[in-house]
């Protein structure tokens, strides 16, 4: 952890003094503190004091754009550290044509948060239940054309990167099966494609009869891989691959009198497991094995409330079932386990007390978990670049599977500058 | 306050030479204002935006504007915030084409990519303002929205001043009663009232310090108060410039950039 730290004072250190770097760094400083308990136990437990930074540099040219950012951070509580780069990348304008390499972030559909059409940069669990809809950035290639009436989206990712396994879907993968930890272990020991297997996707933009509309096509490989449990002479065992999956999308976005609406669908999937050689050897999908559609149709309001409440909800249908629980064991019949299509409905109400003080609520339902979460937040502006924030996060149902989800409350302050 | 604000190049775009006519009626005065001629006009402008609360704590906000009223194209507004740092990069941009209705988009740089503003949202506060979305993009429609009624005359921040009390004459028409002091030698408001049902007074925007930038009468300070909440919205208007903005400007592809 000392080195880690020195590194990473070193690299701050030196980036801000950098003189190429004529526009001053931007980013945010933030401590945070989390409290957890648990219904029965009634019991709380100082989980997490976390202090972190995100740091950006950015020059702009005359016809590109060159951007640096690092985040990090330290865990005073478990004794972590974790420093990255957030995003570098350059990016340029030629004509008609914008094109940017680096390692950036990607946003594509017109959802929130749950995005079937947003093939790369993946939002974690952790993310959607902070209330932070900021995706992952990827190492990437994007190349873009405008035309008057339309424009076209070329992105090549040269190498994939797996989809995170964060802390709330390993906290479900643990609770919802006996062999949780077996799954995270073969999902962390799978090995992914390397240089040669790239990641393509293509969309293009138009308007139509007001609306956004946006049609798109991804050929890439799966965030998570596909398992089987592997029957043989000796112990089972899990394997696992990540598999090539393809997938047509259409995204939408307008308003409808007074309503703002917005749909993304996706149909397509991985290809299916190669089928065992050995006579003497079954396997079972853990995975779907099959196509399957997603979509997400949402609308939002402000309501004639004081300053203006704005209500959203969103409805997610995700045909490769629950997304906190993508592995399916094996019926008693050795037989794949059923795969059920979840439902989800996502709310959000939003209303600022004025300039300093905004209250968010957010509630996630899902039809397959037979319960969900809630999570009202309270942000305070103290002064000029000073926040604070209060969350908690309850989960709700009775028999629901975000049960193993605990309650917690987190107090953050933070620094934006 | 045809064009509050952001497009507050084109608020105050006029030079129309002074009306000696005492006997104007409200329209008349009203025509002269010419807001065709205000939204020909085109320019950039860097603003510094204060909120004020009721208890006068204030916040400062500084945005990049960009202004374009064009007859044949219709009107667009684009502006990006450059401070304070919580909001720093957030995008606006405002299409009303001559046929057709008015869209919008929002960039956010946290989620990377741009949403759509709903209609719903033309009447509410811009990003905690006092300014609706509307007010802000500018989306006004006097002219057709309105009848207008001359009272007698009154002197304003000591300039002779036409009064007009406007009547909420079409659907979209955001306020069921505006009244609107016009300087008399330049033909230019300098405040407006904007009145809720019930004849309560909801809002007050004055413009003041007045120069000349390439020829056109344009406020280099702007208040919009609220006067049931107690809150005010201040501009102030700097590096003002009447070129011609890049169509360029007023794009999806530029709110991305």
């Amino acid at each position: 952890m000392k080195n880690t730290l020195c590194i990473l004072a070193v690299l701050l250190v030196l980036l801000w003094a950098v003189p190429v770097w004529a526009a001053q760094p931007t980013g945010e400083f933030y401590s945070s503190f989390g409290v957890e308990w648990d219904g029965d136990v009634k019991s709380a437990e100082f989980t997490s004091a976390r202090t972190g930074f995100r740091t950006a540099f950015e020059e702009s040219m005359e016809s590109s754009k060159l951007h640096f950012s690092l985040k990090g951070w330290i865990d005073w509580k478990r004794m972590e550290v974790s420093a990255a780069v957030d995003q570098f990348w350059l990016k340029g304008y030629f004509g008609d044509l914008d094109w940017q390499v680096g390692k950036q972030l990607i946003s594509w559909g017109t959802a929130d948060g749950f995005n079937p059409t947003n093939y790369f940069s993946r939002i974690g669990s952790d993310a959607l239940f902070s209330g932070d809809l900021r995706g992952d950035a990827v190492w990437a290639g994007r190349l873009e054309y405008y035309a008057p009436d339309w424009s076209a989206s070329g992105v090549v990712i040269p190498v994939f990167t797996p989809q995170k396994i964060d802390t709330f879907m390993r906290e479900m993968i643990l609770e919802a099966d006996p062999q949780g930890t077996q799954l995270i272990k073969a999902v962390e020991g799978t090995k992914k494609p390397g240089w040669g297997n790239p990641e393509v996707a293509l969309r293009v933009e138009t308007q139509l009869e007001g609306f956004d509309l946006q049609v798109s096509y991804f050929r890439g490989y799966e965030p998570l891989p596909g398992l089987e449990m592997v029957l043989g002479p000796g112990f089972p065992s899990l394997e696992g691959t990540y598999r090539q999956q393809q997938f047509i999308g259409l995204a939408v976005a307008g308003t409808l009198g007074s309503v703002g609406v917005w749909a993304e669908m996706a149909y397509g999937g991985p290809e299916k497991f190669a089928k065992s050689e050995n006579p003497f050897e079954m396997r079972i999908p853990l995975s779907i094995n099959k196509k399957y559609f997603q979509a997400v149709v949402g609308g939002d309001y402000t309501l004639d409330v004081g300053n203006g409440l704005l209500a959203q909800a969103q409805y997610i249908y995700r045909g490769q079932g629950s997304f906190l629980e993508p592995y399916v064991m094996p019926k008693e019949t050795l037989e794949p386990g059923e795969i059920k299509p979840a439902h989800y409905l996502y709310g959000r109400l939003s209303y600022s007390f004025g300039i300093d003080t905004t209250a968010d609520l957010l509630v996630l339902y899902g039809t397959v978990e037979e319960g969900g979460v809630i999570r009202p937040s309270l942000t305070h502006r103290l002064g000029d670049g000073v926040q604070l924030e209060l969350s908690l996060l309850q989960p709700f149902g009775e028999k629901s599977k975000f049960d193993s989800i605990p309650s917690q409350a987190a107090l953050t302050v933070k620094y934006l500058f | 306050m045809k064009r509050v604000v952001l497009s507050i190049l084109a608020l105050v775009l006029m030079c129309t030479p002074a009306i000696s006519a005492q006997e104007l009626t409200g329209r008349e005065i009203l025509d002269r204002l010419n807001f065709s001629t205000i939204l020909s006009g085109s320019g950039s402008a860097q603003i510094t935006m204060i909120t004020e609360n009721a208890k006068g704590a204030q916040r400062s906000y500084s945005l990049q504007v960009y202004v374009r009223m064009d007859e044949e194209e219709g009107d667009a507004q684009f502006l990006e915030y450059l401070a304070p740092a919580d909001v720093r990069g957030t995008k606006f941009l405002s299409l009303r084409p001559k046929d057709g209705e008015s869209q919008m988009w929002l960039y956010l740089p946290a989620l990377g990519r741009e949403r759509r503003i709903a209609a719903h949202m033309t009447g509410d506060s811009f990003m905690g303002t006092d300014f609706t979305y509307d007010e802000i993009g500018g989306n006004f429609g006097y002219e057709d929205d309105y009848a207008a009624e001359r009272l007698p005359d009154q002197v304003e921040q000591g300039l002779d001043c036409y009064v007009l009390e406007l009547t909420a004459a079409g659907p979209g028409a955001l306020y069921p009663k505006v009244r609107m002091w016009v300087w008399k030698e330049e033909m230019v408001p300098v405040k407006m009232e904007f009145y809720a049902s019930g004849d309560t007074l909801a809002k007050t925007l004055t413009l003041s310090r007045f120069q000349n930038v390439s020829g056109e009468l344009i406020p280099h300070y702007v208040v919009m108060a609220n006067n049931i909440q107690g809150t005010r919205t201040i501009l102030e208007l700097a590096q003002v410039s009447q070129e011609e903005v890049d169509p360029e400007i007023f794009t999806v592809r530029n709110l991305r950039r």
